[in-house]
């Protein structure tokens, strides 16, 4: 009994020195100005420059308050109610402390959702960045990393959301995009420097542009030539249209050491990630086999993921690669009868899944022509070897640029859709 | 406080002999002849019992007489000092003679100052008129009983059957033939007969008889047995203790209607001489428990005692610590469900809660709806509970960590959103936190103690005025009176009274630990709560039994069983019992049937 | 005479407390050093110094079989005499409190790193050390029931940190199968099975078990699932950051939390896990400043320990400033300590068994020579 009090005791006395010395990492939210994200550009003599978008919170309520957003400032509602602001540092750290002679709060790290290297930057590598990111305690490995078309601050600046009041939602529903379309790798952080550290595996990036022509009439807009053979060869700042927010979201930047090299658009950037097996849905269009110049479009999605086998033998590799998609036949011009009879629906399915295989090796081919194995083949390649340090001596990219590959595409249309039979149009 | 300062250094260096006395453990086996009868202290401590003036425990110079005094000789004595004073007349025995007995007992009540002590003198016409007198206290007897069958009969019906010769032995025929009345004592002393007269008894005494017949004509003012206050229950028995003794018993001897159930009676407090039953079931609950609670109640040595309140502190096993180590509550039917599980209860006259020993953490959360209602639904009101205790706790400092230590925890637009909340108010998070803490405490203890005329007035004050005025001057930003009113519900949701102060006041602990390291803080202060909670025991039954020290499930600590599949009693307060019901009850069902699990 | 605060536990307690001291290295180092020295086959490192580690238990386990009514203390006494005890004592002693020492600082600059970035070192240690010092105060009773009731919580916490990062899991990173290879494998596996060294806590705390003769089966069960926890978060810790990646984070299983990213409202939530940080940490702490104390206090005959507790624990807390950085502090531990320690660990129960059976003495033959 007497033990409790010396317990009671020995707790308020333990309590004593902190209610002398005061509470050192106490932060009150609005003494902080949250950094929703940064951009990285490349200025000569291993310095950059460095953009913040940083959250304002008195102004993040400017969609209930009334229509008073939207008629006073200019912009979308998301960039009122944040501060761009470019700063040229050594590093980002030293951005942080430049900005704090200028903005009044203390700038962190703990809400940033997106780092953006511009073209340059990126082209030079991105090693460097890359151990401050990984080192801060305030950036976590689950943001995105993204390469923007020309300067990271261009891409920023341009960047106003229409739909979303902040940037960090606007960042999730980027995200949301990669499963719902497929339409980026949607690569975080923690991806990218995981596989830029193996050779099993090269890292990519997403790949961010401004549309320069996405305003005007829209009878200026030009038709990319590529949609004219049933494939969607853009990348992000092609989109052809007018209207909308500026920024554009698609395509895959690829790297080799650390360095952008290449991109992939959005076929292609597509392609990768069934190859992956890392794609849930989107949507796809093709030309109609029979008819020309009649399109077909499904939704395609994963049956299941990708069997790979790698088998090596001395230096010679050879890959097999079977995919098993599944599609739902959305629409087609055609009078073909690909829902009413299972025999012409099936001659579709390997007539597709041949044009798919077709379009899948292009990027493979792609890859290898750059001395990369974007897909990853590596990863399963590793099977064949019993320790780190033969797999390491086999020297995999080198190799791989050579490796025989057979892929083979499994598609099959599930369901047609609610109609039948093509409804008829009377000519007359 | 500087002296308890260098005790408490000293006792970090020094080995106090308290080191090696442990607490009544039900669990440890103890060695034969190492402890002495003495209670919880060592040998060689002081009882306190022992040197609180005690009527009984008093050595007196004053020996008891072998035979009785006259008037004339007592004051003799008392002159000569020999008698001490009203203390000592007391143990005098009865006197053969009334004018002595009615001397006396006239000085002992302070008669003709004490107006609702009555003294009835009167004449048993039986064989030859004998003079007799009745005491009682008006108010606390029924004079319908005396009246009816005291001195009726005495009176007026002795007088009907006279005897032919003269009868010898008066007191005897008063006894047996003459009061009907049901329960009747023979008093030899002086004191005897105060007891009973104060206890609402009659005492009739006769002349030229050495011996007072008491007769129970108890009456005193009770309320009507009624609803529960604190503890309601939606389906479920609807009464509740009052402050009458027997009706208290009568009400646990109404449901559990069996031999064993004993209630054995104590008086506590010297002056008040108040009942007290400690209620167990012989041959359930483990002897040990019962011998326990025996000494620790006889250990209590006071004047007076209002409340079984004060008999919780007095009996408790940390009189110190937050959380209650003793279960008080108003509903018979917790305490015949505790009973039957081998706990023990105490019920003390005047005071409508009854104590329940050994308790657990797990009881202290339990309502008895849990049991009235179909399992699944039973342990989801229990699992809210549990969730409620932690948020009632927690949620405060949580807001303060996350909002000070941690602003990565909250989605991006809903910390901008609290940010921009805040940037209007002119206060740190943890005094404005603490602010509106106190002004809900404050609103609590008005509340209870405005009358309950007034009471909707304190809503609107309230809900109104802190609520929505202190937003809207920008004193509390909004957010916080969200999280200030969960906390204030969830704290109410505990059903019993002295833990959900436990939880009030722990609160402002974690609020304490939370502004000064954040979540680090507030794991700091849970694992310490633990470890206190963990060593905590209640007679001798640790708090977290069966969880920690870990049991087979009891199948009835935050989920619930169904009834059929949990036969067995609470093993922590080791019964003597194992069982208490068939294995199978839904033999008859098969989906039970598999149920049933074997008893190891 | 007994022992008020120490009080007695039943034999299921040992369970939770091998538990409790092995597993706290998971949240420290060793997930990454065991990818640094087996590569992609860390979990067959930590099945094989497991498997060493099991003749170390085995060892105990029989000494306790042997001794069933001493401590390791009174062992050494009974076959070395005086000296012996002494020396045994203050071996045990030193184990512990380096463990202890070692730990708290490792927890403390975690907490640092993590959450508390601008917090002094000393206020974090001192907190530690209160819980250390107030809980072993308590005696093992308390503490074995404290370690009951959050291990469940612990290993809930550990497994949410698996599954939610789990969506970054990759089984080719279990290729190549045999890592860094069978031969350094093997040469590794001996020293890491230092890890299981605390389990000759044990032995110190068989006067405090109601059942004995239960022991043995409790710490088996407590090493053989401490072993498959270490397994389980390594094969998750591999296949979800890579090889590559999983030997270069300090602080290993605080970055699997850190990645969690399960739509928008699922992420950024490791600093919940501070709770299992500190709960697993502190209780370790606890115990290890217990087994200390307990192994002078009974060394040296002292009847309580709990005025040795207030001393120790200032020591433990001056001692744990004097690593120069994080780097010394882990490399303290995982290099010196989880890399040697088996030799003290396992080696004195180890010498103590061997002298009972050349001497004859100790148990069952003991009682044979009586009866002869």
């Amino acid at each position: 009994m007497k033990s409790r009090r010396l317990i009671s005791y020995l707790i308020l006395l333990s309590l004593m020195p902190f209610l002398l010395a005061g509470c050192w990492d106490r932060r009150e939210l609005e003494d902080q100005a949250f950094i929703i994200t940064i951009g990285i550009d490349k200025l000569e003599n291993n310095q950059s420059l460095i953009t913040f978008r940083i959250g304002i919170p008195s102004k993040s309520g400017l969609g209930q308050a009334g229509g008073g957003g939207g008629g006073g400032g200019k912009g979308s509602i998301a960039e009122q109610a944040s501060l761009l602001t470019t700063i040229a540092a050594p590093t980002i750290p030293a951005a942080m402390l430049l900005a704090s002679g200028y903005i009044d709060r203390e700038l962190s790290l703990l809400h940033t959702k997106a780092v953006i290297f511009g073209e340059e930057f990126a082209r030079d590598g991105v090693t460097n960045a890359l151990g401050i990111l990984t080192r801060n305690r305030e950036l976590r490995r689950n943001i995105f990393v993204a390469v923007a078309k020309g300067n990271a601050y261009e891409f920023l600046r341009n960047n106003g959301p229409d739909l979303e009041k902040s940037y960090s939602k606007y960042w999730e529903g980027v995200k949301l995009m990669e499963s719902a379309e497929a339409i980026h790798p949607g690569t975080l952080l923690h991806q990218f420097i995981t596989d830029a550290a193996r050779p099993d595996k090269q890292p990519s990036m997403i790949y961010l542009a401004i549309n320069k022509n996405a305003e005007g009439d829209p009878k200026e807009i030009e038709l990319p030539p590529s949609f004219k053979q049933g494939k969607l060869a853009i990348k992000a700042g092609e989109i052809p249209r007018k209207g909308g927010n500026k920024a554009e979201y698609l395509g895959t930047a690829i790297f080799k050491s650390g360095k952008l090299i290449d991109f992939l658009n959005l076929t292609e950037t597509r392609s990768l990630l069934m190859l992956q097996g890392n794609f849930k849905k989107t949507f796809y269009f093709l030309l109609d086999p029979k008819f020309e110049g009649k399109q077909i479009s499904f939704d395609i999605k994963q049956g299941s993921p990708p069997a790979v086998k790698v088998s090596i033998k001395g230096d010679q590799i050879s890959i097999k690669e079977e995919l098993f998609l599944e599609g739902d036949l959305i629409g087609f011009q055609s009078q073909a009868e690909y829902a009413s009879s299972p025999q012409a629906l099936e001659r579709l399915n390997q007539e597709t899944s041949k044009e798919l295989e077709q379009r899948l090796m292009e990027v493979i081919k792609k890859g290898q022509k750059l001395g990369l194995d974007i897909v990853g083949y590596g990863t399963y390649a590793k099977r064949n070897f019993l320790t780190n340090a033969e797999w390491e001596n086999f020297d995999w990219i080198d190799k791989f640029k050579d490796a025989e590959i057979n892929l083979k595409v499994n598609f099959s249309i599930r369901r047609t859709g609610m109609q039948g039979k093509q409804p008829e149009i009377l000519t007359y | 406080m500087l002296s308890k300062i260098w005790q408490f250094v000293k006792n970090l260096f020094v080995v106090n002999d308290y080191v090696f006395d442990e607490l009544f453990n039900i669990d440890r086996v103890r060695m034969s002849g190492k402890k002495p009868e003495g209670g919880n202290q060592s040998g060689n401590s002081k009882d306190p019992g022992q040197e609180k003036p005690s009527d009984d425990n008093r050595k007196s110079a004053f020996r008891h007489p072998k035979r009785a005094y006259t008037v004339a000789e007592l004051k003799a004595k008392k002159e000569k000092q020999q008698i001490g004073g009203k203390a000592d007349l007391e143990k005098l025995p009865v006197s053969a003679d009334i004018d002595i007995n009615l001397e006396l007992l006239r000085k002992l009540f302070n008669l003709p100052k004490n107006k609702d002590i009555i003294v009835r003198e009167f004449s048993i016409p039986y064989h030859n008129e004998t003079r007799a007198a009745i005491i009682y206290i008006d108010g606390a007897a029924n004079t319908q009983i005396i009246d009816g069958y005291v001195l009726q009969p005495l009176m007026v019906l002795s007088n009907l059957n006279k005897p032919e010769t003269e009868d010898h032995n008066l007191f005897q025929t008063v006894k047996n033939l003459l009061v009907p009345t049901n329960q009747t004592a023979v008093a030899d002393s002086i004191k005897k007969v105060i007891d009973g007269v104060v206890n609402g008894d009659t005492a009739i005494i006769i002349d030229r008889s050495d011996k007072v017949l008491i007769v129970e004509t108890k009456g005193w003012p009770v309320r009507s047995i009624g609803d529960p206050k604190n503890e309601k229950v939606t389906q479920g028995p609807q009464d509740a203790f009052n402050e009458s003794f027997r009706q208290n018993l009568a009400l646990i001897r109404k449901r559990i209607r069996s031999r064993s159930l004993v209630t054995e009676y104590f008086k506590i407090g010297w002056r008040s001489q108040t009942d007290l039953a400690l209620l167990y079931l012989d041959g359930v609950t483990n002897k040990k428990i019962i011998s326990e609670m025996r000494k620790r109640l006889k250990a209590i040595k006071m004047a007076y005692i209002t409340d079984t309140g004060i008999i919780q502190q007095l009996v408790g096993d940390s009189p110190y610590s937050l959380i209650p180590t003793s279960l008080a509550t108003e509903r018979p039917d917790r305490v015949t469900a505790f009973l039957n599980e081998g706990h023990i209860a105490i019920i003390m006259d005047g005071s409508p809660f009854a104590i329940i020993a050994p308790i657990t953490i797990w009881g202290l959360l339990h309502s008895p709806e849990d049991y009235y209602l179909n399992p699944v639904v039973g342990s989801f009101i229990r699992i809210i509970r549990v969730i409620s205790f932690f948020v009632g706790v927690i949620t405060p400092a949580f807001y303060i960590a996350i909002t000070n230590y941690h602003p990565e925890m909250i989605p991006t637009d809903l910390l901008l959103a609290i940010a921009a909340s805040r940037e209007n108010v002119p206060f740190p998070v943890i005094a404005e936190v603490l602010m509106m803490e106190f002004a809900f405490e404050l609103i609590r203890e008005a509340g209870l103690r405005i009358p309950s005329l007034m009471g909707p007035t304190i809503g609107i004050v309230g809900a109104l005025i802190l609520g929505q005025a202190a937003v809207q001057a920008n004193i509390v930003s909004p957010i916080l009176v969200i999280v200030v009113a969960l906390t204030a519900l969830s704290s109410f949701t505990i059903p019993n009274i002295a833990f959900s102060y436990t939880v009030r006041l722990l609160r402002f602990v974690f609020i304490f630990l939370a502004s000064i390291t954040g979540f680090f803080g507030i794991a700091f202060g849970l694992l310490v709560l633990t470890f206190i909670v963990t060593g905590m025991k209640s007679l001798g039954v640790s708090m977290l039994a069966p969880v920690a020290p870990f049991r087979p499930m009891s199948g009835d600590i935050v989920l619930r069983r169904p009834f059929f599949s949990f036969d067995s009693v609470p093993k922590y307060t080791k019964p003597q019992v194992k069982f208490q019901q068939v294995k199978l009850i839904r033999k008859w069902d098969p989906v039970s049937r598999n149920r049933v699990k074997g008893d190891s | 005479m007994y022992r008020l605060k120490e009080g007695k536990i039943s034999s299921n307690g040992i369970f939770g407390i091998i538990v409790i001291l092995i597993i706290t290295k998971v949240f420290l180092g060793i997930p990454r050093v065991a990818v640094q020295e087996g590569g992609s086959a860390s979990w067959l490192l930590l099945l094989m110094s497991a498997g060493i580690a099991s003749a170390g238990v085995f060892i105990i386990v029989k000494l306790i079989k042997k001794f069933p009514d001493k401590n390791i203390v009174d062992i050494a006494e009974t076959l070395w005499g005086p000296p012996g005890r002494v020396i045994v004592a203050a071996v045990m002693a030193s184990i512990f409190l380096y463990i202890s020492t070692v730990v708290v600082r490792e927890f403390a600059e975690t907490i640092l790193t993590t959450v508390l970035p601008r917090t002094p070192i000393s206020i974090v240690t001192l907190m530690f050390v209160i819980t250390m010092v107030l809980g072993a105060y308590n005696g093992l009773e308390v503490i074995t029931r404290s370690v009951t009731l959050l291990i469940p919580f612990i290993l809930v916490g550990i497994t949410s940190i698996l599954l939610l990062a789990g969506s970054f899991i990759d089984l080719n990173n279990f290729f190549p199968l045999l890592g860094t290879g069978i031969d350094k494998l093997v040469v590794h596996a001996p020293g890491r099975s230092s890890i299981y060294i605390d389990i000759v806590m044990v032995t110190l705390i068989i006067s405090n078990v109601n059942e004995p003769e239960k022991i043995p089966q409790q710490v088996w069960k407590g090493f053989l699932f401490s072993t498959a926890v270490f397994v389980v978060v390594q094969l998750f810790y591999v296949s979800i950051l890579t090889i590559h990646a999983g030997s270069k984070l300090y602080i290993p299983l605080f970055q699997l939390a850190r990645i969690i990213y399960m739509g928008r409202f699922v992420q950024r939530i490791e600093v919940l896990y501070v709770f299992v940080w500190f709960f697993t940490g502190a209780l370790q702490l606890t115990l290890t400043l217990y087994g200390a104390v307990t192994a002078l206090s009974r060394g040296f005959k002292i009847p309580i320990y709990q005025p040795l507790l207030f001393p120790l624990g200032l020591l433990v807390f001056s001692l744990s400033f004097v690593p120069q950085s994080t780097l010394h502090a882990v490399s303290l531990d995982m290099n010196i300590l989880r890399k040697y320690g088996s030799l003290i660990g396992f080696g004195v129960p180890a010498a103590l068994l061997l002298t009972s059976v050349v001497l004859r003495k100790g148990g069952k033959t003991g009682e044979k020579q009586k009866t002869n």
